[in-house]
């Protein structure tokens, strides 16, 4: 590294050097533009605007813009229908109520796995990421067979014991528990990766003041990881208004309808106008929310809790409460994750979708499993979507790891837009994402063939789950104060060098967390791939899809089977992997 | 401070050529229709697959079938868009007889139309046949070619060559009941039975069923009901049915128990799930064989697209889809053919009780998938 390019990262946190003009100034500015770092960020900042811009103008212009010129009639068609206020009420209820209960959830387990020494911990990290690898459609069906009045296992359990059922899931409550349920390991992956960052230093420091459990938790340990529970609840709570397989499976019996089922059913309509001008809203209330969250970061050195100071994460004793809370975490994780994976075990082995009874038993076949090893495009599926998802993963963190830096760390005027546009694509419903993103690469902007290759999917995967990648990555680097790289640079690293060696390692429980996630989310894709895949780059979820529309649910049942298998592996080794980079623990 | 100021002048320019690339890469193919595959109006356009099929529609007999083998081998491989979830035993039979390589993309109704109208909006032409209720909207907008081959079409009831679809297919909607929680003698004679305040509360429909709305709100009309009686009947319908997205899932909870009938689900949805296990829980017709009046259904068909990239095994396909592949739909699939079966999912059923849904109103979405929507939020 040359001392120019030093100095400039000295610029960029120390203010201007203070040379107005002055023939040097054209070149310096050369000098800066063409270095590592300038290059590396510019590329960044294109690749995201790309490739966030596309859907959300395609989004726009299909909302504003119709045969005769600009118009708001898509919001008239949109928005004048009865029982509009009721359905905002729904939306909202259902919304909050999801995002407060996974919060609940989510952070407990957290704090629970990583932060104290509960048995059973490395079980309890993967168990806690089982709802989130059974895909929707499957976990809901699940829990329709698990709760509903006249078919669930646990009201046939209760009408035998107390005469009558005692869970509706076809119900607002319903729908909360199973979103919740489901979302809730978005926010322990997001909790954990701020709980492992996190010294325990201050809230021993609190304890040895006097502070009971209850005050340390409550004045030093949520306050520190504000900037993560912000970015948990507002992906949340975003995912809780977009989603789309629970509100259709259990709300619409009981006729509750929330702000997706009208999306959809404009979008069915292939009016995506309207569509659009209804997903507006959404979109207003993340750019709401993304500004809300990056106030709530607040000040650079406020919730940096890895300093250059020693740091240890070490575990905190629950004395006589081990046992007691091991017992707590264990039924509720038979309750989320394990009743519903043997409900699609048990599925999985019969030869028509029924209702539990014993006598099912004699029934029991393996020929699902071999329906789908039959299948031609099965293990192709696999392939592809593994490549997909990995893929897709890895690129996402690796952009938004350095997107998080320019908004976290520079100075830079306009880093706030970086943060927003990463977040927009949330908001494009997948079928529109489709639209847009083969409508561009029909016209391919670009000089290698899209349309049709598995890079179309690709691109779409890495557009629709960057948001999630980034609400990981800025608190993990929120979490690290700027005095160790600047440490670094003092000493004579240089910006690369300083991040890949220090700030890297010291993200890689956020980075890693956000990427089992998307691996893990991009594998049951469905919306856009629909779309997009052509023949030879089906992926599983386009099999899983498949299956169900010849209304073979029960083969569906034994993919959801090894999925999570799978999967489960997948994220063991990554933990494992993840662990070799970054923070070690005692 | 200028240095500063000329970094965030920078960042800004950077932002504003994103967008405005972003811009162009969306608006670009506004006004360029034409793309890859023609000059003009690709809507008017003869096709690029015109004279091909020109000469195949003009020739008959063994003749026919010998110069479409011939030039199919020739062409190697086929393309295939379908909303069918029951077209891969036709393809491979197809694939074994003929050694044409068939590349099959699946979507529902929704994205296969949507995907084949980009695509031709754009100048890609990437696929050969088309199978759906879609084909007659594609038809319409002149994305096809004329069919001719009346040795086939004359045994498909009401084939219309000007439609450019040849009928392979039919959707029937019928009524399905759990027969462990129902008994025959229960069922009504015809859907308004259903109204029956001893129904109410054990039945379940699908909110995005407008087609069958028009065909039942037709078949009533016919019978000398006025509208207003129509449309209350399915108002009481809505009110004591739940709601239940999907016809597979519905079948699905129709097995478990879930509920006691559904007012909408295809014949094929429940017979599969008997062909998979006889003793299966379900039915949409008595032990007598009778039904639930009235049968709507709605023709799915094939389409030659006509620009397609391999013309003679486009039309090798099609007549396959018309012989072959109508056995193996009726019989292996379970789906209704368009040449009915012997031994098929039908088998028994007089056309007479076959109601065809009105084409123009199924043209006509906007209107008729609110109205029901309507009819629905206000028995709902």
């Amino acid at each position: 590294m040359t001392d120019d390019q030093r100095a400039t990262s000295v610029v960029d946190r120390a203010g201007p050097d203070g040379k107005p003009g002055g023939p040097g100034l054209l070149q310096r500015w050369f000098t800066r533009l063409l270095s590592v770092k300038s290059v590396t960020l510019l590329i960044v900042v294109i690749v995201i605007g790309y490739l966030a811009l596309t859907p959300i103008l395609y989004l726009l212009h299909g909302v504003f813009f119709e045969d005769d010129g600009f118009t708001f009639d898509a919001f008239t068609r949109a928005y004048e229908f009865s029982g509009f206020g009721t359905m905002v009420k729904n939306s909202l209820i259902y919304a909050a109520g999801a995002a407060f209960v996974s919060f609940v959830v989510g952070t407990t387990l957290a704090y629970i796995a990583v932060r104290t020494n509960v048995p059973f911990r490395s079980l309890l990290i993967v168990a806690a990421l089982v709802p989130l690898i059974i895909p929707g459609l499957l976990y809901t069906i699940s829990w329709i067979m698990l709760g509903s009045q006249n078919v669930g296992f646990i009201n046939q359990i209760s009408k035998a014991v107390i005469g009558r059922p005692i869970v509706n899931i076809f119900s607002m409550a319903g729908m909360i528990w199973v979103e919740a349920a489901h979302t809730g390991p978005l926010v322990f992956l997001f909790m954990a990766a701020a709980f492992r960052s996190m010294d325990p230093a201050l809230e021993e420091s609190a304890l040895v003041c006097g502070a009971s459990r209850w005050t340390m938790l409550r004045r030093v340990t949520l306050p520190l990881v504000r900037p993560a529970i912000g970015g948990g609840m507002l992906i949340v709570a975003i995912k809780a208004l977009e989603g789309f397989e629970v509100p259709a499976l259990l709300g619409l019996p009981n006729k509750i309808y929330v702000f997706t089922s009208r999306i959809y059913f404009e979008v069915q309509n292939f009016d995506f106008g309207a569509g659009g001008a209804l997903s507006i809203n959404l979109l207003l209330l993340s750019v709401v929310g993304v500004f809300a969250v990056n106030r709530l970061r607040g000040g650079e050195k406020e919730f940096a809790t890895v300093t250059g100071k020693g740091f240890r994460p070490q575990r905190i004793d629950l004395g006589r409460w081990r046992w007691p809370i091991a017992v707590g975490v264990v039924v509720w994780f038979i309750i989320t994750a394990v009743l519903p994976f043997l409900v699609m075990v048990y599925t999985s082995f019969l030869p028509y979708y029924q209702r539990f009874s014993f006598g099912a038993f004699s029934k029991f076949s393996l020929d699902n499993y071999r329906d789908l090893f039959d299948n031609e495009i099965f293990l192709q599926s696999v392939k592809n979507s593994l490549v997909l998802s990995i893929g897709s993963a890895t690129i996402i963190m690796i952009l938004v790891g350095l997107a998080a830096w320019l908004v976290v760390r520079s100075r830079l005027k306009g880093r706030n837009i970086l943060d927003q546009l990463t977040f927009l694509p949330l908001v494009v419903p997948g079928l529109v994402m489709g639209v847009a993103l083969s409508y561009v690469y029909l016209r391919n902007p670009l000089p290698w063939q899209i349309y049709g290759s598995i890079w179309i999917l690709m691109i779409s995967y890495v557009t629709r789950f960057m948001p999630y990648g980034m609400r990981y990555a800025v608190p993990a680097l929120t979490q690290i104060s700027p005095e160790l790289e600047e440490a670094a640079q003092v000493a004579g690293a240089s910006w690369w060098h300083s991040n890949r060696r220090i700030v890297l390692p010291l993200i890689m429980p956020g980075l890693l967390a956000g990427w089992i996630y998307i691996v893990i989310t991009s594998i049951r894709e469905l919306s856009s791939s629909l779309l997009l895949y052509s023949p030879g780059n089906e992926v599983l979820a386009i099999v899983i899809w498949l299956f169900n529309e010849k209304g073979e649910l029960t083969t569906v049942s034994a993919i959801g089977v090894l999925l999570v298998l799978t999967l489960i592996v997948i994220v063991a080794v990554a933990y494992k992997m993840g662990s070799r980079i970054g923070l070690q623990e005692e | 401070m200028r240095e500063v100021r000329n970094r965030g002048r920078l960042w800004r320019g950077v932002f504003a050529v994103l967008l405005a690339f972003s811009l162009v890469a969306v608006a670009c193919g506004d006004d360029d229709t034409s793309g890859n595959g023609g000059d003009g109006d690709p809507y008017a356009a003869p096709g690029s697959a015109a004279d091909a099929f020109d000469m195949y529609n003009a020739m008959s007999g063994q003749a026919r079938t010998d110069a479409l083998i011939a030039a199919a081998q020739e062409e190697g491989s086929l393309i295939f868009y379908t909303a069918s979830s029951g077209m891969e035993p036709v393809i491979e039979a197809f694939e074994d007889e003929y050694d044409i390589n068939v590349e099959l993309f699946r979507g529902n109704a929704d994205t296969v139309l949507l995907r084949i109208t980009q695509e031709f909006e754009a100048g890609f032409y990437g696929v050969d046949v088309f199978d759906d209720a879609e084909a007659f909207t594609v038809a319409r907008l002149g994305m096809t070619y004329e069919y001719v081959n009346p040795a086939l079409t004359d045994a498909i009831p009401g084939y219309d060559p000007a439609t450019h679809v040849a009928a392979t297919r039919l959707s029937v909607y019928t009524q399905g009941w759990n027969t462990d929680l129902v008994d025959d003698s229960e069922v009504p004679d015809d859907i308004a039975g259903f109204t029956d305040p001893a129904w109410c509360g054990r039945l379940s429909m699908d909110p995005r069923d407008w087609v069958w709305y028009i065909g039942v709100r037709d078949y009533y009309l016919d019978q000398g009901w006025t509208e207003e009686e129509v449309d209350d009947m399915f108002r009481t319908l809505a009110e004591c049915s739940r709601f239940d997205r999907g016809h597979t899932t519905q079948a699905q909870l129709l097995l478990a128990g879930e509920f006691d009938a559904s007012l909408t689900v295809y014949t094929q949805s429940v017979d599969r799930e008997l062909e998979d296990d006889a003793e299966a829980p379900i039915a949409w017709r008595k032990s007598d064989g009778s039904w639930v009046k009235p049968l709507v259904f709605f023709p799915q068909g094939a389409s030659l697209m006509k620009n397609a990239p391999h013309p003679a095994a486009a039309m090798l396909f099609v007549d396959f889809l018309l012989t072959e592949g109508q056995q193996i739909l009726a019989l292996k699939d379970k789906t209704p053919t368009a040449i009915a079966q012997a031994g098929g999912p039908l088998e028994g059923i007089p056309n007479a009780d076959l109601h065809q849904v009105d084409f123009d109103k199924f043209y006509d979405r906007d209107t008729w998938a609110t109205r029901f929507d309507e009819l629905l939020t206000a028995g709902g």
